[in-house]
């Protein structure tokens, strides 16, 4: 009988365990502040003007009348190694002429001497319906393919003149969640000697630079007049995303 | 003693542990009644709305959603204009829908129903998961041709889906996933295992096969199971059974969505539930009856690219008596509740 209330007492242990949260013994919650990320969306060394006249690296002419791209999963590693993951992190970038930027909330307080973080949206979220916050603005924003379920993940849309398509237009929607043309990049950047300081009272800011003439230079040039447009995921995209893999580069970290 | 102890105990772990649905028979639920339902001896669904917790409002709502014309471009088609409730939910007057200004699609529409056992949907399976499914039509351009910016502020305008909306999630705000969430619930929910084949499965009482329906049975078992699997009737996979391939159309299949050559001109296996209902047949809706489907297993199977090894060798043999025993079991798999059962039924007819 004994054996018989060891099990029984076993069984609710088991019971209780599986649906509690593991108890910590915390006093007080660490404090938090933020951090702001400013996206310079650039073509070379000027701020991107929408549909103003550019160069490609190889001379050719365009202009871009759209660029919005997600950037997501960010991770900050502080001082010890120990690291910060924004939850739920997606953000989409949406270019109106200037800086964009979004503030990462909830971050502990610290000296942070890294970040990464991807272009695009781990393939969990593309296969697990509709999400809320940034990853919900996709239908509105048209960075969801309706037709093969999947985020977009950067879009850019102009004109060149060497585009045979009618009205000159370049459109490069690339996405891809899975399999051998994926198209999520990683980016890591690490702050040497600076520290990125998250106070309580001061909202530091990281810098990134995006440049747009990269998604056209290497490993393969991107001729307009070959391949004007990319709207579904597989070779194409996944050639793009290649090279918009050096697409983001670290420009500065302001602590005010 | 002992063992009865042991056994409850035992039990009750598996009930606590399992925290999902257990394997339950309930015939025909009672109005208003709406739970997750995995029929006893069926695989576990696919979609299990664990973060979708079913409601009586939320069905409600998603109900109201799917019988609503505000979701079309012009305000005339509903998805219920294609996917009637009295034909399981698929389209029996046209080959191809009919969309907006009534031009045609390419395809034909399925029934809806046994949803959430589905890893993707259409028939090339481009569409990956049940909630963001009413994206596909609602921007379709032959379709609904709507923008979803739109359809939230037309929703957002009126007195009866704030109502509506509030009732479901707390707040009159309506956003792509509450809309898309109260869906799910509708079109997950309508479930399909109360034909005559399943109280024949089921031994219900006095339920018994004729003798055709038997021998439909075994043929069926002999040369369709492989890829219309029971107890669903398919096996979700993307094959190619033999279709002409319309040179006007020339609907690549899978392949749209995959860009593989292995993948050309294949579709997913059908349900054969519901095949009562569910006519015209086959992706394109070329098929206008049993009969000739049968016949097109005999006798029409197409040898093209990736033409499904099952059938390579001529297709199917079967005798004219054998098809007529088919078409009789086939027969058994039709479920009336469907169009009867009113949780399902257009809520602006009264
Ligand atoms: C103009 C007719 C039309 C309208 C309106 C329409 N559908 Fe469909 N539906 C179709 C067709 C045709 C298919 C098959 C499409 C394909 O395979 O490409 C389909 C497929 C589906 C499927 C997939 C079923 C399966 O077995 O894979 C679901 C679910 C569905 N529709 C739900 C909806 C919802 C929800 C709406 C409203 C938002 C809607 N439909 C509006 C014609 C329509
Ligand atoms: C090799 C796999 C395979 C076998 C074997 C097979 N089918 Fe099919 N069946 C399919 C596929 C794939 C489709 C869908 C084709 C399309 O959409 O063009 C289909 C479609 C159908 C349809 C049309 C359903 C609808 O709603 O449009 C019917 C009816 C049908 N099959 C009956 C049968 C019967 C009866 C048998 C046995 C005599 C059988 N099939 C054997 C793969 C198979």
């Amino acid at each position: 009988m004994k054996q018989l209330f060891y099990i029984i007492f076993f069984a609710l242990l088991l019971f209780f365990s599986c649906k509690k949260d593991p108890i910590t013994n915390d006093p007080t919650p660490a404090p938090l502040s933020s951090i702001q990320v400013n996206l310079n969306n650039m073509v070379d060394d000027s701020l991107l003007v929408l549909n103003k006249n550019y160069f490609t690296s190889a001379g050719d002419s365009f202009m871009v009348s759209k660029f919005k791209y997600y950037l997501s999963n960010f991770v900050f590693t502080l001082e010890d190694g120990s690291e910060y993951t924004e939850p739920e992190s997606y953000h989409l970038i949406r270019h109106t002429n200037g800086i964009s930027s979004f503030t990462i909330t909830q971050v502990p307080l610290g000296g942070y001497k890294a970040v990464r973080f991807m272009i695009g949206v781990d393939s969990t979220h593309n296969v697990s319906g509709t999400q809320p916050g940034d990853l919900e603005s996709s239908y509105a924003s048209d960075m969801f393919w309706t037709w093969s379920s999947g985020y977009i993940f950067l879009k850019l849309e102009g004109t060149a003149p060497k585009s045979p398509a009618s009205d000159k237009l370049i459109e490069y929607h690339i996405g891809g969640y899975g399999g051998k043309y994926k198209t999520q990049r990683d980016f890591n950047f690490n702050f040497g000697f600076g520290r990125l300081n998250v106070l309580q009272t001061k909202l530091p800011v990281l810098n990134l630079k995006v440049n747009v003439n990269e998604i056209f230079k290497t490993p393969v040039a991107i001729d307009f007049s070959s391949l004007p447009t990319v709207v579904a995921g597989g070779f194409y995209a996944k050639q793009l995303a290649d090279n918009y893999a050096d697409m983001i580069s670290l420009k500065s970290i302001d602590n005010p | 003693m002992m063992k009865s102890f042991y056994s409850l105990i035992l039990m009750g772990l598996l009930g606590l542990s399992s925290c999902k649905v257990d394997p339950v028979i309930i015939p025909v639920l009672p109005v208003n009644d709406l739970r997750e339902i995995v029929p006893q001896g069926w695989p576990a669904a696919k979609y299990t709305f664990s973060v979708n917790a079913i409601s009586a409002e939320a069905f409600v709502l998603g109900r109201s959603l799917f019988y609503e014309t505000l979701l079309s471009k012009d305000n005339t088609i509903s998805c219920a204009s294609c996917h009637m409730n009295k034909a399981a939910f698929s389209n029996p007057d046209h080959n191809l829908s009919h969309g907006i200004n009534g031009i045609l699609g390419k395809r034909n529409a399925p029934g809806i129903f046994n949803l959430t056992w589905h890893p993707y949907f259409m028939h090339d399976g481009g569409i990956n998961h049940i909630e963001v499914q009413p994206l596909g039509p609602i921007s379709n351009r032959i379709e609904m041709a709507e923008n979803i910016n739109n359809v939230i502020s037309k929703l957002q305008g009126t007195d009866k889906y704030k109502t509506l909306f509030k009732n479901a999630f707390g707040t009159e705000e309506v956003t792509t996933q509450r809309m898309f969430r109260a869906m799910a619930q509708f079109m997950g929910l309508i479930y399909s295992y109360n034909s005559k084949y399943d109280k024949v499965i089921r031994n219900e009482e006095g339920m018994v096969f004729t003798e055709a329906e038997s021998r439909g049975y075994a043929l069926f078992q002999a040369n369709c199971n492989a890829c219309h699997k029971e107890p669903l009737f398919t096996d979700f996979q993307f094959r190619n059974n033999g279709m002409r391939v319309d040179p006007q159309v020339n609907d690549s299949g899978r392949a749209h969505i995959t860009n593989q050559a292995i993948d050309l001109y294949k579709f997913k296996t059908p349900s054969l539930r519901n095949l009562a209902h569910t006519y015209p047949y086959m992706h394109d809706g070329s098929l206008a009856t049993l009969q000739a489907c049968l016949d097109h297993y005999t006798s029409g199977v197409v040898n093209i690219t990736n033409l499904d090894p099952y059938l390579q060798s001529g297709g199917l043999k079967l005798s004219a008596e054998d098809k007529k025993d088919l078409i009789a079991f086939l027969l058994t798999l039709t479920d009336n509740t469907i169009a009867s059962d009113s949780r399902f039924a257009d809520p602006n007819i009264k």
